[in-house]
């Protein structure tokens, strides 16, 4: 008890820094928790979101693991997300050490801006970009049908995947690049001296010397990931798909949104547990991921 | 120096984020006394009903209305409109409003938020009305609507056989808003191009199959170049997609030759529909990004810039005046469906039979009752549409007389709203929605306890233009002698649950059917029925045919 | 740094940083020579790669459609207030989490990864943002957005890595923690500062869904709702009524439209790029 007051007393400053983001999170996250409780009843219209009426234990859960739509829009949200991280954080770490080699500053600074700025546009426009982009009878799908190739589109199960995690890298690389980058920038150039006297190549060096310096870093970056894929994805998505994909880009946020749209019957409850599911499910990825860390050696979260 | 200044900024920052969030907290403590009142349990009582009208004491003080209305564009403050509706009905009006796709979501937060909301104009397709009615989040309006000589048409409207669908257990709790069927979509030809190719008016689909290759490949507009279709199709799927009703009639339920119920969705005529669109998309007769356009408006913009030869418009008034600014020499030939063809084979659209689209209701937190159902009975009045329609006599217009404006000045009509913002055929962009989407007036005296008749008859206002040259104006009007009408005429409670799911599968299968290879066709098709079947169509059946037994013809 | 000749190595990556610059750009490209087109040589030209025509008369068009500015005023103003706010919340609370001898770090920590991976659901979130009494005001758009588990870690993160030589002498000298923080963190800080006021900013310039939710009057649309409005939001139901945009809003417009809105992003942005670059170096120089 002693040692908790003088704690207090030692560090009153840290508390008082710490209290306003805490207070955030009691406000705007763990006030609205409450309403995990439908998940386990059935809710209709009209009643409280914070009592347990009409409680039915897991029925909701039963209904949603006995609907194969819902194990098809899991699997693909599962295996987008192990596209985008696969993909999507070996390009920023890419882009990042490119752009770290680069020494001319005016390109520098050209190939950021370009880079950098689709990051900045909301999924709506990307989505229109896309789209457009893509449009079965004009622009690149003209050029690929005059050459008798068949045509990129969004209705095609078997590039629609594939399209998204472009579109992905398209809007995000340059910008995740930066966290990266930096990384990079803070690392001590004697480093590079001194490796430079002992001979070694740039290429060299990027293995040796960059890539281990900044390996806290993607691991932060990787267990955030991890963590939180699974719930990603719903904005995108839902402005990219058409009936015509869901077979492949239906994702567990869309599903739910579209079949729990009228909210009527148990909907509410089973969307509810979908969601508490998919929370489920991260937070068992998001430990596994801190534990691999922790195992190569670095304490990221916990 | 920089980093002197911004710390000084910080603890003020900091401060008022503390400020903010005290205030939020004693905000929630003050408020949270109101929330056993909104979200307790359904009782089904009006108590409130009983307590005395407080009409009389609120006479002179403005009654504040927070209204809900999807996509409201005009300033209750500003809009001289409103302004002279609040002046008349003694109210005070506040607009509450969400985007065209989020509605629902909307509507839905605020009814189980419990926050004071007096009146919502609720879809009653999608929000779950059943649901909201059984369980108390909404007002039953019947020990108001007793009172008939104060509410005399909304008594009329909300127990009429035409809207049976919209009373829960004999109950009403809701005033739906006066629609006409199909809210007036019509496809139009263009009689020019038709000419051009040598073809006639299509009355089946082989000969709407020759239009569409002959419109498509033979270079009807005369440029020389291959930029035409015959129509822009998208949003292929909604429940309005004029390409899937090409053969089946547009109603949820019919009955096989056999006297069994059918679903509409998964009968032969929807599978000769899908495979006539089929057979246009692989020949390449319709646009091939059907499946990505968002836009349904695109059909119609596509005709109207004189690039298509079918569209489908709500308001062929305007559409032709619009096509004739792009192309002089259009001229329009509505296709006009054969309702009482058992085949519906005739190559154009049949209306939908739905007499409603929203339903006004009071949630439970409704503060005056009373007075919302005043401000929605003057809405219903001849004077009230003749307001919201066109606006202020002597203002906005000059005279009225038998549906005809006289005079309407633009200028004025500009001064108080976007000429962008598109109104409809006479002026206000509230016309529609807040309690009917006709515009014209309906005299529910002529022809008491029978409104489908007075609807049937409506008055359609016009301008004193249109009347002298413009053959559309009475469109809604003449699609009420075409329409089909809805076998089950109920809202079922099993399809405001499975609806999502059943929409979302018939959706996949039925793209799927349009763009995978022919050889697999029938195939899917069996999956697909077997799939609505297996995830709460045999649910709706069941419930349908319960509906039928007990209340068939 | 001495000046080293150009190798292959540096052409290889200028080459790759050149094309994966050109992927990003090329899009930008073909949506406005679709914005700048005419409706013929839209219909003639199908490639769409350079441009047949000059015609910004679509701009026009949104440029004067109703309260086009002014929603773009607001995403200003609530970008701006917003990010603000998420500093103030974000960057002392990370290096509280960040010091090794704060004793209820690991607590805290895991409360707040924890709302990271669960969370309430719309409806109880509506619940609590309208009895704060923010419903229908503009920071309804900015405060629930305002702090986030990710973006704290990450500033954690960085606060770990900081050198804490400075730290100790200072502590030695009798210093605070709060002195600590403001004399010699706070300027440290500075490039992830910049980081997060993107991240921040960007969040909330792009939100729409707060809006549906929480904004009921349409004078405080901020631009994204606008745009969704233009864009996709005329979906079935606008037209069942006939009501809708029945003035034409064709393939040029919407393109039009969303050259439009991202002008100001591209107009603001170089300016920010200086700074933040600038606060990148800095972190490199000192850290």
């Amino acid at each position: 008890m002693r040692r908790v007051l003088t704690s207090f007393k030692r560090d009153k400053w840290l508390y008082v820094m710490v209290a306003p983001a805490l207070l955030w999170f009691l406000i705007f996250c763990y006030t609205p928790m409450f309403g995990i409780g439908i998940a386990f009843r059935r809710y209709q219209p009209g009643m409280s979101f914070f009592s347990f009426d009409g409680f039915v234990g897991f029925k909701n859960f039963q209904n949603l693991f006995s609907d194969h739509f819902f194990w098809r829009a899991f699997q693909n949200s599962i295996i987008l997300a192990v596209m985008r991280i696969a993909v999507c954080l070996p390009a920023a770490v890419f882009m990042a050490i490119l752009l770290s080699e680069v020494k001319n500053k005016v390109f520098k600074s050209l190939v950021q801006t370009v880079t950098y700025i689709p990051h900045f546009l909301s999924w709506v426009v990307v989505s229109v970009f896309c789209i457009t982009f893509f449009n079965p009878e004009t622009g690149i799908n003209f050029l690929l049908k005059g050459r008798g190739l068949s045509p990129i589109t969004l209705t095609d199960n078997n590039l629609f995947r594939i399209i998204v995690v472009g579109a992905d890298m398209w809007k995000d690389m340059g910008f995740n690049s930066v966290l990266f980058l930096s990384a990079i920038l803070s690392i001590d150039p004697g480093l590079y001296e001194s490796a430079a006297i002992d001979g070694a190549g740039r290429g060299r060096c990027i293995f040796s010397i960059t890539l281990p310096c900044i390996r806290n870093t993607i691991l932060t970056v990787f267990v955030l990931w991890v963590g939180t894929i699974i719930g990603a994805g719903f904005d995108q998505i839902f402005n990219m798909y058409n009936p015509a994909v869901y077979a492949t880009g239906d994702i567990i946020d869309t599903y739910v949104y579209r079949t729990a749209f009228s909210m009527g019957g148990d909907n509410y409850g089973t969307a509810t547990a979908a969601g508490l599911f998919k929370s489920v499910i991260s937070l068992g990825l998001l430990l596994g991921a801190n534990a691999f860390s922790r195992r190569i050696g670095e304490e990221i979260i916990f | 120096m920089e980093s002197k200044r911004k710390w000084s900024q910080v603890p003020g920052a900091l401060v008022l984020t503390l400020l903010l969030a005290l205030s939020g907290c004693t905000a929630a403590s003050n408020s949270s006394e109101a929330n056993p009142q909104s979200t307790g349990p359904a009782s089904g009582n009006s108590s409130e009903a009983g307590e005395p009208s407080t009409g009389d004491a609120a006479a002179e003080e403005p009654t504040e209305i927070r209204f809900f209305r999807v996509a409201v564009t005009q300033d209750p403050t500003k809009d001289r409109v409103l302004l002279e509706l609040q002046k008349r009905t003694n109210t005070k009006l506040e607009f509450v409003t969400a985007p065209w796709d989020q509605q629902a979501t909307k509507v839905n937060t605020m009814l189980a938020s419990g926050e004071v909301i007096d009146v919502i104009s609720m879809d009653d397709g999608a929000v779950d009305y059943i649901g909201h009615a059984r369980n108390g989040t909404i007002l039953p309006l019947d020990d108001y609507l007793k009172d008939m000589e104060r509410y005399p048409i909304e008594s009329m409207i909300a127990y009429d056989d035409v809207y049976q669908k919209f009373l829960v257990d004999g109950k009403s709790y809701g005033i739906p808003c006066l629609n006409q069927p199909g809210g007036g979509w019509v496809a139009g030809i263009r009689k020019d191009w038709l000419d051009k190719v040598g073809l006639d008016v299509p009355t089946n689909l082989d000969e709407l199959y020759e239009v569409f290759r002959a419109f498509k490949e033979e270079d009807p507009d005369g440029n020389g170049q291959d930029d035409t279709y015959a129509m822009i199709v998208a949003q292929i799927f909604d429940s309005w997609g004029l390409m899937m009703r090409l053969s089946s009639p547009p109603v949820t339920w019919t009955e096989n030759e056999d006297g069994s119920l059918q679903y509409t969705g998964t009968s032969e005529g929807q599978k000769a529909s899908l495979r006539f669109v089929k057979r246009l998309y692989d020949e390449g007769l319709i646009n091939q990004d059907v499946f990505t356009i968002r836009d349904r408006d695109y059909c119609l913009n596509d005709f109207t810039a004189g690039h298509s030869g079918i569209g489908f418009s709500p308001m062929w008034a305007k559409s032709l005046a619009e096509v004739k600014a792009n192309c002089p020499e259009a001229e329009v030939e509505l296709l006009f469906p054969a309702p009482h063809d058992p085949r519906y084979t005739n190559g154009a659209t049949v209306n939908d039979a739905g007499w409603s689209w929203l339903v006004n209701v009071l949630p439970k937190t409704c503060r005056n009752p009373e007075r919302v159902l005043d401000l929605l009975e003057y809405l219903n009045t001849g004077e009230g549409r003749k307001l919201m329609c066109t606006g202020i006599e002597g203002i906005h217009y000059d005279r009225y007389e038998d549906g005809v404006f006289y005079g309407i000045s633009q200028e004025e009509q500009d001064k108080d709203w976007d000429p962008k913002d598109g109104e409809g055929p006479t002026g206000h962009p509230l016309w529609w929605g807040l309690t009917s989407t006709i515009n014209g007036t309906i005299d529910f005296e002529a022809y008491p306890g029978d409104l489908l008749s007075a609807m049937q008859n409506c008055v359609t206002f016009v301008s004193e233009e249109d009347k002298a040259d413009n053959p559309f104006y009475e469109q809604r009007k003449m699609i009420c002698e075409v329409m089909a009408h809805e076998l089950i005429d109920a809202k079922l409670e099993t399809a405001s649950t499975y609806s999502g799911k059943l929409s979302s599968i018939s959706n996949e299968y039925q793209s799927r059917l349009i763009l995978e290879p022919a050889e697999n066709f029938d195939a899917i098709w069996d999956e697909y029925v077997e799939q609505m079947h297996a995830n709460g169509l045999d649910e709706m059946y069941e419930e349908a045919g319960q509906w039928l037994k007990e209340n068939g013809k | 740094m001495k000046k080293r000749k150009n190798t292959a190595f540096d052409y290889m990556v200028y080459l790759i940083l050149a094309v994966l610059g050109f992927l990003c750009f090329f899009p930008f490209w073909y949506v406005f020579v679709i914005s700048v087109s005419t409706a013929d040589s839209y219909l003639a030209d199908k490639l769409h790669f350079l441009p047949h025509a000059l015609d910004f008369s679509e701009y026009y068009r949104t440029l004067v459609s109703s309260g086009f500015l002014r929603s773009f005023g607001i995403s200003v103003l609530i970008t701006l207030c917003g990010t603000l706010i998420a500093l103030v919340l974000t960057i002392p609370s990370a290096y509280a989490l960040s010091r090794p001898q704060f004793a209820p770090r690991k607590v805290f920590n895991g409360l707040i990864m924890f709302t990271m991976l669960f969370s309430g659901g719309m409806i109880p979130s509506y619940i609590v943002v309208t009895r704060l009494g923010l419903a229908n005001k503009l920071p309804a758009l900015f405060l629930p957005m305002a702090c986030s588990a990710y973006n704290l870690i990450i500033t954690k993160n960085f606060m770990t890595s900081l050198p804490v030589s400075l730290e100790e002498s200072a502590r030695i000298d009798g210093a605070s923690d709060i002195t600590i923080f403001f004399k010699i963190v706070f300027p440290l800080s500075k490039p992830i500062m910049a980081v997060m006021a993107l991240f921040y900013g960007v969040g909330i310039y792009n939100d729409y869904f707060n809006s549906v939710l929480y904004i009921s009057s349409r004078e405080l649309y901020p631009l994204q709702m606008l745009l969704r409005e233009m864009i996709v939001a005329n979906t079935m139901q606008s037209s069942m009524i006939g009501l809708g945009n029945l003035t034409n809003k064709s393939e040029i417009f919407k393109m039009a439209t969303v050259v439009i809105s991202i002008v100001p992003i591209l107009c603001v942005y170089p300016f920010l790029q200086k700074y933040f670059v600038k606060g990148l170096m800095l972190g490199a120089v000192k850290g």
